[in-house]
């Protein structure tokens, strides 16, 4: 007998990587009727490996590992492994999956076979549904190599949500390197687009490729279009809440991005589907084309029901000094448009006119950039102001401020344009004890995620500005006051959408600062009451705006509204006109979704 | 061989030495160590004390980790099983075999194949013949993908693939005396050689539906990709999206050989005298696990 000591007794060793950790080759296949069968090489030499260093395991050893090769087989696709797989976890992290979400991840994976488009309505939990189906494949072995490409600013959440939800732990691309070394990598759609990564990228066969807000892919002369379109992928999944934004091409050019041929070729698709570019023909042929390759989980029954909206505008009237601070501004603003460097670009005093109703301090330095800039100074009025700017103590915003949060007693996010505003306002509470944190866009990652925990943990006031909050999600709070309105309705929901979302089980509460006889009254007119902006369905807004296609920005089309009207009557007139035309443009919309699908 | 999840996890505990206690009926308490923990669940995992249990309701109701069909926790424990034993070695000792009953019996069927003859035996050898004992598991990829396990064993003298039941429980680990030992043949890639020309008879004979129904969905899709690049001729992508069609739906069999062992299995050797007109001496092996014997 030889010596037993030749026999290894493995205590847990790993003899090298496992075969789904390396990369698998097989010999060449035969070739039978009505399928071929291929043999593992890598699986075999593996083995041989072993004989040839003599490694030998313990039979004991053997016996159970056959048992557990026994239990790891995957049967077909009957039911979602993952769900068994995470059920501990997501109880561990408070994760409930919807039915319509699970019921999505099946279907995506029985019916429509890796590729698809996710279009639920905004707030329905599409990244979930993502990562259901990635976590999905994993599990079954069919994907081991993915790219998930979004938007730079959601990098990060991704992977918060991957690893967090789906103990998923992908990398985030940082350089070159990180293209061909990374199993799952997450990274921004604009750096991929760009060379040389597109040319690491293209020589890299994914077996999945999941690419949020999909819907920026809709035109085929854009390098983000031509590179996805470009991938060598063999599932795809595309993210967007707006499949359609204008017209049937680009619904095409998506779906063909994801599935070529599916609604044929352009020519055949123009002849059988389009009455125009914005009509479609046979809807019926046309939406049974489409529900083989897109999903659209909507609002209501079987999916979801949001917590409550609500909304309270205060009212804030300025002290008389404040008053006539604020008339000298917008005085200044009115007679600086007419002045040559201006009326080529407005943005200064655009910025000014909505600091100014945020807070002398945003807008005092402000006129300092634009005193230094430009040297402009009709009359010695900067000058005038500034000083005057200097001599105010008080700020009326800042003590209802202190009433409301004193009154909730609960978390509060405090949302400002301005540094200089947020600076004030921290300075203000802190004075009356009140815990508060910054948050801002100069935090770094780790910085704003620690900020953020300590704001769950231990609560207290958030004061942030709008670059601060992008991407990170705050459902453990429901109060949320808007020291100052942005101008654009959509900053304004993306500041709302921080806390009302998927998982706030709470009803929202928002506060909106309102300055009497200021250009926010006017601001609010429009969105709350001519538009009920408020009580919108997340994320149609944003639809809108794109589809009404204006060639200036929401922001130019509310200055040029408030230079151009003579007296406060006028400037709601035409602010009237423009809420009437918002609502025309999501008639429209709701219209043609409801058509396609 | 363990045959529920329980069985399998006290296993795994048990061959690493390590004892789980029952702290409260039904949950499971046990220390396990910064480098199992590691294995279990990452590099960044440090050693803890392991609560466990079967139970869905206790898991919740204590917060013990759920060991059950599909969970976390298993497939951790099945992917570091699976790391182990990729290959082995054993031997099954002459003494399952009672050898007066292996000498009635190899005698028995001589003295049925020559019934005018008279058998004796002169003397008999024990030797022990090697085998390959393969485990693979094959995997039918289309659109969908099931698979099943396959244990084969592959004679190393003679190069047959042979289809014995192994008796698993009465191997003994290690080599057996080499002295006892027949020797190899055949080389282990010949064996895989000829163990992947048996697959390929058995699959041809096995019902083809789930080929014929994943060639047809692949037909489909491959026609609307052939009329897109009808009207767009761009032979680069069409060549891409292709290949990506038949990644996804091609109809295959892939068969990988997870872990292996050497067994060897024990022979009988016999010299008997035939005896009937004339003398003559017979060499004959018996091999008791297939119960066939053969002139040697």
């Amino acid at each position: 007998m030889l010596d037993p000591s030749l026999i290894i007794i493995p205590l847990l060793k790993s003899p090298g990587q496992s075969l789904t950790e390396t990369e698998e080759s097989f010999y060449e296949p035969f070739h039978l009727k009505h399928f071929s069968v291929e043999f593992s090489r890598s699986g075999f030499s593996r083995i041989i490996r072993e004989l040839r260093k003599g490694n030998y395991d313990d039979l004991c050893w053997h016996r159970l590992a056959q048992q557990a090769d026994q239990l790891s087989l995957t049967q077909g696709f009957s039911e979602l492994m993952c769900v068994n797989h995470l059920a501990q976890h997501w109880q561990q992290v408070g994760v409930i999956p919807y039915p319509h979400q699970v019921k999505t991840a099946e279907k995506v994976i029985k019916e429509m076979r890796g590729l698809a488009i996710l279009a639920d309505e905004v707030g329905l939990g599409k990244t979930i549904e993502a990562g259901m189906i990635l976590k999905e494949y994993l599990i079954r072995g069919l994907v081991k190599r993915a790219l998930i490409l979004v938007p730079s600013s959601l990098c990060w959440q991704w992977y918060q949500e991957l690893a967090e939800k789906f103990q998923i732990y992908a990398g985030i691309q940082r350089s070159e390197w990180d293209w061909e070394h990374a199993d799952i990598l997450i990274a921004s759609i604009d750096t991929a687009k760009l060379e040389p990564h597109a040319e690491i990228i293209r020589n890299i066969n994914y077996d999945m490729v999941i690419i949020d807000e999909a819907h920026k892919l809709k035109n085929t002369a854009t390098k983000a279009w031509q590179l996805v379109n470009s991938l060598q992928k063999k599932y795809c999944l595309m993210l967007t809440a707006t499949p359609v934004q204008n017209n049937l091409k680009e619904l095409y050019n998506l779906i063909t991005l994801l599935k070529p041929g599916q609604l044929g070729s352009y020519r055949t698709f123009k002849q059988k589907f389009m009455q125009d570019l914005r009509t479609p023909k046979n809807p019926s042929q046309l939406r049974q084309l489409l529900s083989e390759v897109l999903i659209r989980n909507r609002r209501g029954e079987g999916t979801v029901q949001f917590t409550k909206r609500h909304v309270y505008p205060i009212v804030v009237e300025l002290t008389p000094p404040e008053r006539a601070l604020y008339d000298q501004i917008t005085e200044l603003i009115r007679a600086s448009s007419k002045l040559a460097p201006f009326k080529a670009n407005i943005l200064p005093l655009i910025t000014l006119q909505r600091e100014v109703c945020s807070s002398f301090y945003a807008a005092g330095v402000t006129l300092q950039k634009i005193y230094d800039k430009y040297g402009l100074d009709p009359d010695a009025k900067i000058m005038d102001v500034m000083n005057e700017a200097v001599k105010i103590r008080q700020n009326s915003k800042c003590d209802i401020i202190e009433k409301v949060v004193s009154q909730i007693r609960d978390r509060v996010i405090i949302f400002t344009e301005y540094k200089a505003s947020q600076e004030y306002i921290r300075y203000r509470l802190e004075k009356a004890n009140f815990r508060t944190f910054a948050f801002d866009g100069s935090l770094s990652r780790g910085r704003k995620q620690w900020v953020r925990y300590l704001f769950q943990k231990e609560g207290g006031i958030l004061v942030s500005t709008e670059s601060g909050g992008e991407g990170l999600n705050f459902q453990f709070c429901n109060h949320v006051i808007n020291y100052d309105l942005p101008w654009n309705p959509m900053r304004l929901e993306q500041r709302i959408g921080r806390v009302h979302r998927l998982g706030q089980t709470k009803d929202v509460h928002v506060y909106n600062l309102v300055t009497k006889d200021t250009i926010e009254e006017h601001i609010m007119f429009l969105l709350h009451e001519k538009i009920n902006m408020f009580q919108m369905i997340l994320g149609e807004l944003d639809a809108i705006l794109m589809h009404l296609k204006w060639d200036k920005s929401f922001e130019s089309q509310l200055m040029q509204i408030f230079l151009k009207a003579a007296s406060k009557e006028a400037v709601h007139r035409e602010l009237d006109q423009l809420g009437d035309e918002i609502l025309k443009a999501r008639e429209e919309i709701r219209r043609r979704q409801w058509d396609f699908f | 061989m363990p045959n529920t999840i329980p069985e399998l996890v006290f296993s795994f505990f048990q061959l690493l030495n390590l004892k789980p206690v029952e702290i409260r009926k039904g949950i499971y308490q046990v220390q396990i160590d910064d480098q199992l923990a590691k294995e279990l669940d990452g590099w960044r995992a440090k050693g803890r004390l392991f609560q466990f249990t079967f139970d869905r309701k206790l898991a919740q109701s204590f917060g013990a980790e759920l060991i059950s069909p599909g969970s976390y926790r298993l497939d951790t424990i099945i992917r570091v099983l699976q790391k182990q034993a990729v290959l082995s070695v054993g031997y099954l000792p002459h003494d399952v075999f009672y050898e007066p009953a292996v000498r009635m019996k190899v005698l028995d069927r001589l003295k049925l194949q020559n019934p005018e003859s008279r058998f004796y035996v002169i003397d008999h050898r024990l030797r022990y013949g090697p085998y390959f004992w393969i485990t693979l598991r094959v995997t039918y990829l289309a659109y969908e993908k099931s698979e099943e396990l396959r244990k084969a064993l592959i004679d190393l003298i003679s190069g047959k693939v042979v289809n014995y039941e192994i008796p698993a429980e009465l191997l003994k680990p290690g080599f057996c005396d080499p002295m006892l030992q027949y020797r190899r043949r055949l080389s282990f890639k010949q064996a895989y050689q000829n163990l992947q020309q048996e697959i390929i008879k058995e699959l041809e004979y096995q019902d083809p539906a789930w080929a014929l129904t994943a060639a047809r969905d692949l037909a489909q899709e491959q026609a609307k990709l052939e009329e897109y690049f009808r009207d767009l001729p761009d032979p680069k992508q069409r060549k891409l999206r292709i290949q990506e069609l038949m990644d996804r739906a091609r109809p295959r069999v892939q068969v990988r050989p997870l872990r292996a062992a050497i067994l060897y299995l024990p022979k009988f050797e016999y010299r008997i005298m035939q005896v009937d007109t004339s003398e003559k001496i017979n060499r004959i092996t018996y091999d008791p696990v297939s119960s066939q014997h053969e002139p040697s």
